[in-house]
């Protein structure tokens, strides 16, 4: 019972996703039936899951939830802004009563609110007729023959069966008895059975005794396949109208009390009544599919992340073990055997694709975290009476679901605060000449073998002098520094730096973006902030792929074997001592392809010799950082390019700057895997006099 | 309140001396299900009409003994005893 429970909550996350995109279509206009269609159904299995489970909280919310809707979908009810908006604010609701149910929380505050906001959109006479035209609709839109189609081969997901019989006259005529079909049923599982007793029922006499005008519909639960459920209408057949449905897993419907359904087919539709007698009646399962039918269903198997994790680790063991294969070839005066190294080749080319393919299997889009922002901002914007568009870009993008579970927090907060703090109130926006509305985008990339993650405001910029007062006043720098616009920009992520004169109710919340910094540090990433005063403030979030393997140069210096990702270096040179340029203290240049980088000596820099022993026959590694700088890395040779697997150092030592993790080389020995876009910082903040930094 | 008392088989040959029977009650009626070995669906029928119409009237029907068959019979149609009582208007 507690892996189907946990089943559904997993199926709810999926419905609620498909909610919010279907709200994402509805709020930009460009809508069809379909799309309502989607919401109400991604509202209604949600709602009959939790039926079956008894979450009552959850059940009362979607069922007032998908009443509205279903106004929508009968277009009785006009879409308008207002109305798109409290759509969403009842997702989010929901997503919470979601969360409250599966962890056994309270009651969302709040919710209530959102329903009756939300009802009142029908207008005060609506309910005084609800029973009556609630569930109508259900009847025109039996018509879902399309998406009726692909549960027909729904197979292994089926979890039973919706039968609807509506015996004849002929069936009684010819001996047959309802009751015992209806008994055979129930021995195939576990039968739900309901009875559709006709509003306008005649008052009984001989001449209406013998004119059948009841009818049933039975859930049926359980193993039982069509040809079972078939079999016990075998020899009614011809006489009864027959339907049967299968039902998905994720669509067992709700006992709780539910609309009612009008009276079956041969009695009148046209004057929905409500039959106070009768029993709860249910929509027809078939009208509760949550994916259009346009999208064949992807055939999934949920596996338990530990078990992911431990292929991960293995195949990890794996690369280290190809590499330690290829240096004993090497040493045992192989390297020249032609099979051998063939031989050697596939196998390291095999190993290749299966970590890809595995570090493919933790790999999840963002679009999840994506839908979560959206959330926050609509939330953060309202309490600050800002207008504020979110457009995300590259929401198909894969992550590691580690980084993603991880991001959350950091992100969250970027947001808050490029609500709160980045973007100008919508007079401020209109003085400025810029619409009211503001717009963040959020966004995905793959970018130089990371992950790019931004997020842009169209803001008023950071406000430099301020921020250059306030660090000031608190004592974060000296007033005489010389701090470039790049620097004052990034004196935001100094530990207890807060712009915000008065601490507002949502970003400032003791939570600084020093903690963003590093949480993101904490996942191998890093944070960077351009700014344009007037134009807006854009944060680049940069991650690693994976946390298990990277393609590294192997590199000597200062008589250490060191690691530099592959994908930090954009090209490598022998180093001409002529060229380089000392500026001040040890601070040297050197012009690389019309444009001067800062040079660090790789040996220093990491505290393995003095400075100036460099060799003026080192080889230099032109790398570069997310914000698009660059820096030259003197090493005294390159060695090999290899894959290496990563082993945390960080749980150990703590943050050691520049220096990302370690790894085991072939030959068994470990080497550090540097980080050289904080090589580079680190080198900038021991010599904050100088904005290196040419034009180019 | 005139009392019925139900056959044993409700079943196709019961459902027009059934209606009959109940049509000519007129008021309350009690029924008397003690006895009731098998309830058919037509017969179901025929209770329902009976109970609702006289509700719409503004009386009363009411379930004296049930057998076990009876019984077994309503909740295999997916129905309760209250299905097929109803009160009298006061």
């Amino acid at each position: 019972m507690a892996e189907i429970r946990a089943s559904f909550f997993l199926e709810c996350d999926e419905l609620l996703e498909s909610l919010q995109d279907a709200l994402g279509v509805l709020d930009s206009g460009d809508y069809d039936s379909e799309t309502i269609n989607i919401v109400f159904r991604a509202v209604h299995s949600i709602k009959g899951g939790a039926g079956a489970f008894g979450l009552d909280a959850l059940v009362n919310f979607a069922h007032r939830y998908e009443t509205v809707m279903d106004e929508l979908r009968a277009g009785r009810m006009e879409l308008t802004a207002d109305a798109t908006r409290l759509f969403f604010q009842a997702a989010d609701m929901l997503q919470d009563h979601v969360a409250a149910a599966r962890d056994g929380g309270d009651v969302p505050a709040g919710s209530e609110q959102t329903l009756h906001a939300l009802e009142a959109l029908l207008g005060e006479d609506h309910f005084a007729e609800e029973e009556a035209v609630e569930f109508a609709p259900m009847v025109l839109d039996f018509g879902f023959g399309a998406e009726d189609a692909p549960a027909e081969d729904a197979g292994p997901t089926e979890a039973g069966w919706s039968i609807r019989f509506t015996p004849h006259r002929d069936l009684y005529l010819s001996g047959n008895e309802p009751l015992l079909i209806l008994r055979s049923l129930a021995q195939l599982g576990q039968a739900q059975i309901e009875c559709h007793i006709p509003d306008d029922l005649p008052p009984p006499n001989e001449d209406n005794a013998e004119t059948p005008l009841l009818s049933w519909t039975i859930r049926l639960t359980g193993d039982a396949d069509e040809d079972d459920v078939r079999l016990a209408f075998d020899f009614v057949a011809d006489v009864c109208d027959l339907d049967i449905t299968p039902i998905i897993a994720d669509e067992i419907e709700d006992p709780a009390p539910a609309p009612l359904e009008p009276a079956p087919a041969p009695v009148a539709v046209t004057e929905p009544d409500t039959a106070p007698a009768a029993p709860p009646m249910r929509a027809d399962a078939a009208s509760a599919g949550a994916k259009p039918a346009s999208e064949p269903p992807s055939a999934t198997v949920r596996v338990d992340l530990e078990k992911i994790d431990r292929l991960v680790n293995l195949v990890g063991e794996l690369v280290i073990n190809q590499a330690m294969l290829s240096q004993s070839v090497e040493k045992a005066g192989l390297g020249s055997h032609g099979a051998v190294i063939s031989g050697l080749e596939a196998f390291m080319m095999l190993t290749r694709d299966i970590q890809d393919s595995v570090m493919m299997i933790r790999a999840q889009p963002v679009k999840p975290l994506f839908q979560r922002m959206a959330r926050i901002v609509r939330e953060t914007s309202a309490s600050v009476g800002k207008e504020v568009r979110l457009r995300t870009e590259g929401e198909a993008t894969e992550i590691d679901k580690t980084v993603i579970e991880r991001l959350a927090e950091p992100l969250t907060h970027m947001i808050r605060n490029s609500v709160d703090h980045g973007l100008e109130l919508p007079e401020k926006r209109l003085a400025a000449g810029k619409p009211p509305e503001g717009v963040i985008t959020l966004s995905a990339s793959h970018r130089a073998g990371r992950i790019l993650i931004e997020i842009e405001d169209d803001g008023a910029g950071i406000n430099r002098p301020k921020v250059r007062d306030i660090a000031q006043q608190k004592g974060l720098i000296a007033p005489d520094a010389q701090l470039s616009d790049s620097d004052i920009d990034n004196l935001i992520f100094l530990p207890g730096f807060s712009t915000a004169t008065e601490v507002s109710a949502l970003s400032g919340r003791g939570v600084g973006m020093d903690v963003v910094k590093s949480a993101i540090i904490s996942l191998g990433g890093r944070v960077s902030i351009a700014s344009t005063p007037g134009s807006g403030t854009k944060f680049s979030i940069s991650l690693p792929l994976t946390l298990a393997v990277l393609d590294g140069m192997v590199v000597r210096a200062a008589g250490q074997t060191l690691v530099v990702p592959l994908s930090a270096i954009i090209e490598t040179a022998r180093i001409d001592s002529q060229q380089i340029e000392t500026l001040s203290g040890n601070d040297a240049i050197m012009p690389f392809r019309g444009e001067f980088v800062p040079i660090f000596d790789l040996g220093h820099q990491l505290g393995f010799r003095e400075p100036g022993e460099h060799c003026s026959a080192g080889i230099v590694l032109l790398t570069t950082q997310e914000n698009g700088r660059r820096a030259a890395l003197i090493v005294d040779s390159i060695m090999e390019q290899r894959q290496v697997v990563i082993k945390g150092l960080s749980q150990s030592y703590g943050d050691i700057p520049g220096v990302a993790a370690a790894t085991i080389l072939g030959d068994g020995q470990i080497a550090l895997i540097l980080d050289p876009a904080d090589l580079g910082q680190h080198g900038r903040a021991q010599s904050t006099s100088n904005d290196r930094r040419m034009a180019g | 309140m005139t009392t019925l008392k139900l056959p044993k088989r409700l079943d196709l040959t019961a459902a027009k001396p059934l209606a009959r029977d109940l049509g000519a009650i007129e008021g309350g009626v009690t029924l008397d299900a003690g006895e009731v070995e098998h309830l058919g669906g037509l017969c179901l029928q025929i209770l329902l009409a009976s109970a609702r119409s006289r509700a719409q009237a503004g009386y009363g029907t009411a379930l004296a003994a049930c057998s076990d068959a009876f019984d077994g019979a309503i909740a295999q149609f997916g129905l309760t005893r209250g299905d097929l009582e109803s009160e009298a208007a006061a």
